[in-house]
């Protein structure tokens, strides 16, 4: 049976948290600026080459290829206080939590070296290759391929809602490098490409509220260097799935809204029995939820891979991410104006993106579908 | 866990599951089941509040009373009644002592009578009030009562079956009256984390009955769990049952200055998600999961009566929220992120 377990931070931990708490306060003071939601932040570079030479990106990196070093439960720490106050951790987003870890996993001696030290510097940005438009929720049924050539791959197709494309260098890119013969999950590749290789196109699908977040990618005889295959050929579906721990359980699942709760509590009147209820059931859900969700990083640096305990908390934590919204709008009261102040500004955003939260890393729905078979599973081992 | 813990609710699993099968719980009835308190007396376990267990053990103790839907006054004794007597340094009475829950027409009166104390007065919806031979209560506060339970004038009982009872005194002699470490907010927070702990373990067992009863259970020629439709309530009743599980043992990690909060939490993470699980849980099972054919009541029908027990999700998020506002945008962070402590710390 899955149990979570809290954890005590150590003293290293709550000075490493004091140190990010300072800077951050430096950084974001309440009500100078427009918080980002999570993952869907905008890429300031330069943001992500300030927290670099703090070491707070790639931190997970071991020394040998000129990162840090440190934990999961580090990284976590890190970055939920980013989140927390809405900074603009977009740029460096992928290659921090997904790219660096699945590359020292599955990489190569040569691309460890040729990739991390400049993930840490902040200096490579990666986006995820992964979604087509035919292949949603069911990955394994992409059809962007790469067939052999001279000294490498020749890769061809499309692939759809690429975040960050438009200022990423690289895109970590599912694809199938054999033709499928019986079962689809055998066969794929991840390929590193770079965005600038000629015959790759990149185009905006704008979000409902006219922002560039997402993008096309389409690849005609893109040409990948044999090197550029990250772990072996043909395991890409093992390796996909393993990133999903990571992918799946961290802060950004449970933190989107909360600078929209933080400036409705600095800049409006929150008061009256309604209130206090209302918000004192949000803060006990963000209490549990933050704490299983650290459970998760302490089991990955315990050498365990929760990745149920990370789907279920990917499902709770972006569920009640609407939930922080609908509660702020009903205490703010009144109609939403996009062009109003801060918050309201804050809110109107949060209020129209807020279907990606339940969408992307895998529909809710889905992640509920895997999570009971392996409960129903484990059920019947136990029996 | 801990070795010791995994030992003690082993312990306790065994013991339920050994000496109260579905045959003997049938056949009790509403009776006190007699022979399996004597074992869990000789096996140290209905004072363990007083012999310096600490809140971790006595969450691990309520949990496998909820788990098991052991009809007993354990959480009563072991985790309330054997605490208090024990804070406040007095001798632990003889036979069953309970612990009075602090209901609102609570009118004990103590007066001074030679060297001892005489009291008088009526506790209402005492836990097993009836089965016990001695009742605590918090009065005014801050003073420990300790009293000979003698005189029931209504035997209750709650939507578990569990007995809560009136007992009426006049002129009692009590066994002690003492100022208490342990005031009654403190009691009530307790209460409530022992409750919560047993609701987790009883949400545990409806998230076992739910998988087994999925599984089996065939429908249009193939088990019910291979629906969508009924692995979503699956997967709901395993999130809320684990949500639950893990406020409890915050609650029990937390530091002296979150426990209130980490009390307060836990009941409510409790109180929401018992609501989550009764409704999805009976949902699955259908018509005999509401017959007395099945297990399943012997849980739901709990989880109906503790969810409002040592107050409400409601009560408790009404103080949690009083909290977060008094802190404001600034405090709230530090508070839901502050780390639990190791739950040792008194």
């Amino acid at each position: 049976m899955i149990e979570f377990r809290p954890s005590a931070l150590t003293d290293d931990e709550e000075a490493l948290r004091t140190q990010v708490r300072e800077f951050v306060a430096a950084e974001f003071p309440s009500g100078t600026y427009l918080p980002e939601l999570g993952i869907n932040a905008a890429a300031d570079a330069e943001f992500s080459r300030r927290l670099a030479a703090r070491g707070w990106v790639g931190m997970v990196v071991p020394e040998e290829y000129g990162g840090p070093g440190r934990s999961a439960t580090e990284r976590f720490l890190v970055v939920e206080e980013l989140l927390a106050a809405g900074a603009p951790v977009g740029a460096h987003w992928v290659a921090d939590r997904q790219t660096a870890p699945v590359i020292l996993s599955f990489g190569s001696e040569r691309l460890k070296r040729e990739f991390l030290p400049r993930i840490v510097k902040g200096d490579a940005f990666f986006c995820l290759g992964m979604s087509e438009p035919d292949s949603g929720s069911d990955l394994a049924s992409v059809r962007t391929r790469a067939t052999r050539t001279d000294g490498g791959w020749l890769l061809n197709g499309r692939k759809v809602w690429t975040s960050g494309a438009q200022y990423c260098h690289y895109a970590m890119t599912l694809c199938r490098t054999s033709p499928q013969e019986g079962r689809k999950h055998v066969g794929l590749s991840q390929l590193i490409v770079d965005l600038r290789s000629d015959g790759l196109t990149v185009s905006p699908i704008r979000l409902l509220n006219g922002q560039h977040h997402f993008n096309e990618v389409v690849y005609e005889d893109v040409f990948v260097p044999d090197h550029m295959v990250l772990g072996e050929v043909g395991s890409g579906w093992h390796q996909v799935t393993s990133e999903l721990a990571y992918e799946r359980s961290g802060p950004d699942r449970f933190l989107t809204t909360f600078p929209v709760l933080r400036y409705f509590l600095d800049f409006r009147r929150a008061a009256g029995p309604e209130a206090e209820l209302r918000l004192g059931a949000l803060a006990a859900r963000y209490w549990v939820l933050r704490n299983m969700s650290l459970s998760i990083a302490r089991a990955l640096d315990e050498g365990q891979v929760p990745a149920v305990e990370a789907t279920l908390v990917k499902d709770l934590g972006t569920s009640f991410e609407h939930d922080v919204l609908d509660l702020v709008r009903d205490l703010a009261g009144g109609e939403q104006d996009p062009d109003g102040d801060l918050f309201d500004r804050l809110l109107a955003e949060a209020t129209v993106t807020a279907p990606t939260f339940t969408l992307r890393g895998g529909t809710n729905e889905v992640l509920r579908t895997v999570a009971a078979k392996h409960l129903l599973r484990e059920k019947r081992r136990a029996v | 866990m801990s070795d010791e813990l995994e030992l003690l609710d082993d312990t306790l699993a065994a013991i339920f599951a050994k000496h109260f099968d579905r045959s003997a719980r049938t056949a009790a009835g509403r009776e006190f089941p007699r022979d399996l308190w004597t074992l869990l007396d000789k096996a140290g376990l209905t004072a363990l509040g007083g012999d310096g267990a600490g809140l971790t053990e006595l969450v691990v103790l309520a949990r496998a009373v909820g788990r098991a839907a052991a009809p007993v006054p354990l959480v009563e004794t072991a985790g309330l009644a054997a605490w208090l007597v024990a804070e406040a340094g007095v001798d632990q009475p003889d036979g069953i002592t309970t612990c009075a829950v602090g209901h609102p027409d609570d009118d004990l009166r103590v007066v001074r009578d030679g060297d001892g104390w005489t009291v008088s007065g009526t506790l209402h919806r005492v836990p097993w009030g009836s089965d016990s031979d001695h009742v605590t209560a918090v009065v005014d506060g801050t003073t420990l009562v300790v009293l000979p339970a003698t005189q029931v004038v209504r035997r209750g009982v709650n939507l578990g079956g569990e007995p809560r009872d009136t007992l009426e005194f006049r002129d009692v002699r009590a066994h002690a009256v003492v100022d208490s470490p342990v005031g009654s907010d403190a009691l009530r927070e307790r209460g409530a984390v022992l409750r919560a702990a047993a609701m987790a373990g009883a949400m545990e067992s409806v998230l076992e009955l739910s998988l087994t009863y999925a599984g089996e259970r065939e429908q249009f020629g193939k088990p019910i769990s291979s629906f969508q439709a009924v692995q979503q309530h699956l997967v709901a009743i395993a999130e809320e049952t684990l949500c639950a599980g893990m406020a409890v043992r915050l609650a029990a990690a937390a530091s002296p200055e979150q426990r209130t909060f980490a009390a307060a939490a836990a009941k409510n993470t409790a109180g929401c998600a018992a609501q989550v699980v009764t409704r999805r849980a009976h949902q699955v099972h259908g018509a005999i999961g509401v017959t007395d054919e099945h297990a399943l009541p012997w849980f739901t029908t709990r989880l109906w009566a503790w969810q409002d027990e040592f107050g409400s999700a409601r009560e408790w998020a009404g103080l949690l929220g009083r909290g977060v506002i008094a802190d404001g945008g600034a405090g709230l962070w530090p508070r839901l992120s502050a780390s639990v402590g190791t739950g040792e710390d008194g």
